[in-house]
């Protein structure tokens, strides 16, 4: 597991109590009932304040998986 | 405090059982953060205890404040922001200012204003309230450049200032102050105009923590300090008093010694509000005296109780300020120019809290900001006023307790001392009265406390009292001293609360309210929901001069007459 995924997974942990650590990697919005649009500003708030990165509002819709949240974080830390 | 940090209070908090505090968070956005922060910093307020936030419905301030009071709560915490008064000051909602909808935005926000004020006014009748004024920048509609103020924004910040003052004048309101929160969180970050648009949450997540922490506290107010000891020389006064002689210390700005003068002003102004100020210094005792008889000296030597003037180390100068004080040092603060002084202090009273009086100027306001904080209340009443004369009088009375016996009833019998006992449910079983039953530990039946809300249900109830004394004799005023909370059936008196304060102690007030009680309510019995806390021994100890202490303790009249002392007291009863 990367320095990223391990402290997205914390993030996700945070917001997302019941989630097994194990599941959290394949964690979608559609799988889990919990995903509303208050845990994903409060997942994506956590996510920027971890990484130091902003939020960039118009690609939310698209930030729906743990996977593209870190494709996305991952990108941030590139540019 | 991180976001994610606020969330694992939360979690952490959602283990433990049914919620002990409840409170209302009523905004008119989405509260999202908002709400974590100010759950976290309740929770870190009342550690160990279950706390639940309610929040209301997004862009319905004034119905928020309904739902708040109709929610029974502990505490409310209001949020305006310039959106309540008018949508179209908000981002969401923006429409163009023209020259018609300025005039009509200026109208709707007076109103919506007033409407609020009606809102929070009543919600402060059912709990406390902290209050804050909006804190966001007015939108850039205005047709000045924004260096230039515009007449409707000062239109708009004239009606929050008119709100403020009238928040700022009621006794269950805490207003958030501007000031302190613009020095905390920089008005230009505090705006998340993303988050605004998108979640309907306008805040960035530094000034989200910064308001839940203020809205916490403001709701949660510790406990404030009870009393400042000072050194003299380079604080109180420049100049070694020793060496420079009574003309030779100064506090004047000509003396380029300002500094000490405002440092004794501000001494000056806590003394006002009941605050102790005691001196611990390594002095000549009748060179201070002196000093202290100087026409322009800011802080008189009245304002002080007491002084402990000599050679002696400074720890042995501040246990005898406690102890004529009978506070414990975490309530103190002790302020000297000496490292090394305040260390010996700190070694001796670990729990006294210790500052360095500074060099320099810019670092003395800082230290004074500082303690205005630790030394910080809602409220002054009419007993902070009369502490430091009311302790100085304690003296008086723990002298002649120490009197063999014939000599202390002669004392008590020529005090004047008069108790005014106010039954039914006193005017005085507000403010004072909820205080007293919530701090006092020594002279307590039971250590039970109440919130607002608990204190307004017990008050309501038809068959309840809240019984008050106060006490004056020809020493000092004691004002408000002691509450008991109770119902009678019958001829039975059953007390669920008793505390008295014991600046009162070895008056013989604790008897007197007791034959008041028999006599008010023509009883015949008094049943004491008494329990031991750990802390009310003074209290077993009164029971145990009868044939308790013991839960469910009951005392007759003849009994209580049978052992009752004398009495010197002089009556008035007021029936409410």
């Amino acid at each position: 597991m990367t320095d990223i995924d391990s402290r997205l997974t914390r993030c996700f942990l945070s917001v997302f109590p019941k989630l097994p650590q194990t599941a959290a990697a394949t964690a979608t919005s559609e799988t889990m009932d919990s995903w509303d649009s208050i845990a994903a500003a409060t997942l994506l708030t956590i996510v920027s304040e971890e990484f130091e990165i902003p939020i960039d509002y118009e690609a939310v819709d698209q930030l729906t998986s743990f996977a593209a949240i870190r494709e996305y974080v991952a990108a941030q830390l590139a540019s | 405090m991180k976001l994610i940090e606020a969330i694992d209070i939360l979690r952490a908090a959602e283990a433990r059982a049914a919620k002990t505090r409840e409170f209302f968070l009523a905004c008119g956005f989405e509260p999202l953060h908002l709400q974590s922060f100010f759950g976290a910093y309740l929770h870190l307020a009342h550690p160990g205890e279950s706390i639940g936030v309610t929040v209301g419905r997004f862009g319905d301030l004034a119905g928020n404040l309904d739902r708040a009071r109709a929610a029974h709560v502990e505490g409310a915490a209001v949020v305006i922001e310039w959106s309540d008064l008018d949508p179209r000051l908000g981002m969401r909602e923006l429409t163009a200012w023209t020259r018609e909808r300025r005039q009509d935005i200026a109208r709707t926000a007076e109103m919506n204003a007033a409407m609020i004020q009606s809102g929070v006014g009543l919600l402060a009748e059912s709990c406390h309230v902290a209050l804050c004024l909006p804190t966001l920048s007015l939108p850039p509609f205005d047709f000045t450049p924004g260096v230039q103020a515009s007449g409707l924004e000062m239109g708009l910040t004239a009606a929050m200032a008119t709100l403020g003052k009238w928040a700022a004048a009621q006794p269950r309101i805490r207003l958030a102050s501007w000031e302190r929160l613009d020095c905390l969180s920089p008005r230009a970050a505090r705006h998340d105009v993303g988050s605004e648009l998108f979640n309907g949450f306008p805040y960035s997540q530094p000034h989200a923590d910064i308001m839940g922490k203020t809205l916490a506290g403001l709701l949660c107010e510790a406990a404030p300090k009870k009393g400042l000891i000072t050194d003299l020389d380079g604080v109180f006064w420049r100049g070694i008093l020793g060496e420079a002689g009574v003309g030779g210390v100064s506090w004047d700005l000509a003396g380029r010694a300002r500094v000490h003068g405002i440092y004794q002003e501000f001494l000056s102004s806590l003394a006002d509000r009941g605050v102790l100020i005691g001196v611990a210094s390594k002095n000549d005792p009748a060179l201070v005296q002196e000093a202290f008889r100087r026409p322009d000296i800011c802080c008189e030597a009245a304002l002080i109780y007491p002084f402990r003037v000599h050679w002696g180390p400074k720890s042995e100068s501040v246990s005898d300020i406690l102890r004529a004080w009978n506070i414990a040092a975490d309530a103190v603060v002790f302020v000297d120019d000496s490292p090394m002084e305040l260390a010996e202090v700190r070694t001796a009273h670990p729990n006294i809290e210790c500052h360095l009086f500074p060099r320099e100027a810019q670092k003395l306001a800082a230290m004074l900001e500082s303690l205005r904080d630790r030394f910080g209340r809602s409220a002054i009443s009419a007993e902070d006023r009369i502490r430091t004369e009311s302790i100085r009088s304690a003296k008086t009375w723990r002298e002649a307790e120490s009197r063999p016996g014939g000599l202390f009833e002669e004392f008590l019998s020529q005090a004047e001392a008069r108790v005014t006992f106010s039954s039914g449910k006193a005017e005085g079983a507000g403010r004072r009265a909820f205080e007293l039953v919530n701090k006092t530990n020594q002279f307590n039946l039971n250590g039970r406390r109440y919130t607002l809300a608990d204190w307004d249900d017990y008050m309501a109830r038809p068959e309840t009292f809240a019984a008050t004394v106060e006490y004056r004799d020809k020493f000092s005023p004691l004002g408000v001293i002691a509450v008991a909370l109770g119902w009678p059936e019958k001829d039975v008196i059953h007390l669920d609360s008793w505390v008295m304060s014991c600046r009162a102690f070895a008056r013989r007030i604790e008897y007197q309210s007791i034959r008041q009680l028999f006599e008010n309510y023509a009883a015949s019995e008094i049943i004491f929901d008494y329990v031991e806390t750990g802390r009310n021994g003074p209290f077993g100890e009164f029971l145990a001069g009868f044939h308790g202490p013991e839960s469910g303790f009951r005392l007759g009249r003849e009994e209580f007459e049978r052992k009752c002392p004398p009495l010197f007291h002089f009556v008035e009863t007021i029936r409410q």
